[in-house]
């Protein structure tokens, strides 16, 4: 990752154009009382700004499931949340110029993913994404102790949910190894024979085990390689797990120089290797319930991180 | 200057590295955008002309460049500076489509001059919004109507805290009439917490019927 310190005052001002007054016009109209509907009002710019932030970095959104952009709901209630594909609803709450408190109103969902704090300036022409609180205990929050925008990017990226794949569960992109390999490599074939302690039951019953694999690109080199992770829970709640990497497309051995690493929850390397003429890496380690970890596959300048949540 | 020329490079290079819609990617356009609008070096191209218009216009471009940058990050060619790609991009592409599209003599479906952009002072004065809701009956009315006449006595017989006093319809035209949640929970001496999370899930729970009604 790089040194780079902006994270400090990383914000970001969404130019308000006439299609962002037109919305909320729309909106707003449908409103009698005056103090609400300028509360429709300024809600619609906010989500709208946050909408537009969000569709920047590819995060994807839906407007039209969002209680905020419904005119019932927004007659209902004083009511600004954009949903999040997948999973769930960000509110995003207007902060007038001047105000360095903003109030959560009572009817606003305790389920929210988290909370980004638009300011609006006097002339409605642009919108400052603020930062970010992932949860709220009180009825306010202070401006000055909001979270940057960068948390608000991490709790988007949500973490593999290692604990589903216990229940057969698997996220999106994680697929069953046959459906990755045909036919597996020599090496991994091997790692399946050697591998069924996952699944022996002859041995010790309680074991449960799955694995599963995510093909990634690196780009730029336009190599690929296969990300495979495995786990097996015992009777106690330590979970074993692995963490494998093959080359894919019917190439014998690993990228040169490819690193393999695992690390911890602040991020530092716990575990790592690195290829030669590598056929394959495999880390093993074991973790409990509730703890964090992410793989990192580097080549050359270029990684791809993957969380997870055992 | 050329400190922020190379930082923004450092971020441009960063995200090129990553695929699209990684964390890390998704962290580098982050810091890119901002570190650009930090910068204050985003030119304004066309000034003095387009009186009146200038700031739509704007807008419009920085929204779309803005987009360009992100979606086409893979473009950017490091031999040149982020901000002489973004300025040329913006000057000679964005700010002449965006005032195609948004000036007045150039018919494009929807009417440009109907939308009126309002200010935090246009909307605490009285007159901006009532125009409509005096031809039609605003959207608000028609709910308060809906809830009142309750055809199905389903409104009223939803309460909380086993107390019908406290029921969704007294609640709802509460809120529509613009009491505070506080005054609510002193009539009723029900918590505020306890009333708006039954507010919240009658809300989930009658969502369809509204929608069936109001369609």
């Amino acid at each position: 990752m790089t040194n780079i310190t902006t994270t400090d005052c990383l914000t970001f001002t969404v130019p308000l154009t006439l299609d962002a007054h037109r919305i909320a016009q729309s909106f707003h109209s449908r409103q009698s009382n005056l103090q609400h509907a300028k509360q429709v009002y300024l809600n619609t710019l906010a989500v709208y700004a946050v909408n537009f932030y969000l569709k920047l970095l590819r995060i994807e959104t839906d407007l039209a499931a969002s209680d905020s952009w419904n005119p019932i709901m927004q007659t209902l209630a004083n009511t600004a949340d954009l949903v999040i594909k997948n999973q769930g609803r960000l509110e995003c709450r207007p902060v007038l110029p001047g105000e360095q408190l903003c109030h959560i109103p009572p009817e606003v969902g305790s389920n929210r993913i988290g909370y980004v704090l638009v300011q609006l300036n006097q002339s409605l022409t642009e919108a400052t994404l603020l930062g970010f609180m992932p949860i709220v205990a009180a009825e306010t929050i202070p401006i000055n102790k909001l979270r940057s925008l960068e948390a608000l990017i991490e709790q988007l990226n949500p973490s593999v949910q290692l604990s589903q794949w216990l229940q057969n569960a698997f996220g999106a992109g994680w697929e069953a190894i046959e459906t990755l390999f045909s036919p597996p490599p020599e090496e991994l074939a091997f790692a399946f024979r050697g591998g069924t302690s996952l699944s022996n039951p002859s041995k010790t019953p309680a074991i449960v085990g799955v694995r599963r694999g995510k093909i990634l690109h690196l780009e730029k080199s336009g190599e690929r390689v296969a990300l495979l992770v495995g786990l097996a829970s015992q009777a106690t709640a330590t979970i074993d797990i692995s963490v494998e990497i093959y080359p894919t497309d019917s190439q014998i051995y690993l990228p040169r120089d490819l690193q393999l690493m695992v690390l911890d929850e602040e991020g530092e390397a716990v575990m790592q290797a690195q290829a030669r003429s590598t056929k394959s890496i495999q880390l093993e380690f074991s973790g409990e319930p509730g703890e964090h970890f992410s793989v990192k596959v580097a080549l050359g300048d270029v990684s791809i991180t993957e969380l997870f949540l055992i | 200057m050329q400190e922020v020329d190379t930082h923004l490079k450092q971020l441009a290079v960063e995200a090129q590295h990553h695929a699209p819609k990684s964390l890390e990617r998704q962290r580098a356009l982050a810091r890119l955008v901002s570190a650009i609008q930090q910068s204050g070096q985003l030119c304004f191209p066309y000034r003095g002309q387009f009186r009146g218009f200038y700031a739509d216009i704007y807008a419009e471009a920085q929204q779309r460049l803005f987009c360009h940058i992100c979606e086409k990050i893979d473009a950017y060619d490091p031999k040149k500076e982020v901000l002489q790609w973004a300025n040329f991009l913006l000057k000679k592409r964005f700010f002449v489509e965006a005032s195609r599209d948004i000036m007045p003599t150039v018919p494009k479906g929807v009417d440009r001059k109907a939308i009126k952009r309002l200010t935090i002072d246009d909307l605490d004065r009285n007159n901006s919004s009532q125009v409509d809701s005096q031809l039609t009956p605003s959207l608000s009315q028609q709910i308060i109507e809906y809830i009142e006449a309750d055809t199905e006595g389903i409104f009223k017989s939803t309460y909380a805290c086993n107390n019908p006093a406290a029921n969704f319809q007294f609640l709802a035209l509460k809120i529509l009439a613009g009491y505070s949640w506080k005054e609510i929970s002193s009539e009723l001496e029900i918590k505020i917490p306890t009333l708006s999370s039954f507010y919240q899930r009658c809300l989930t729970r009658f969502a369809s019927k509204f929608k069936e009604y109001l369609s």
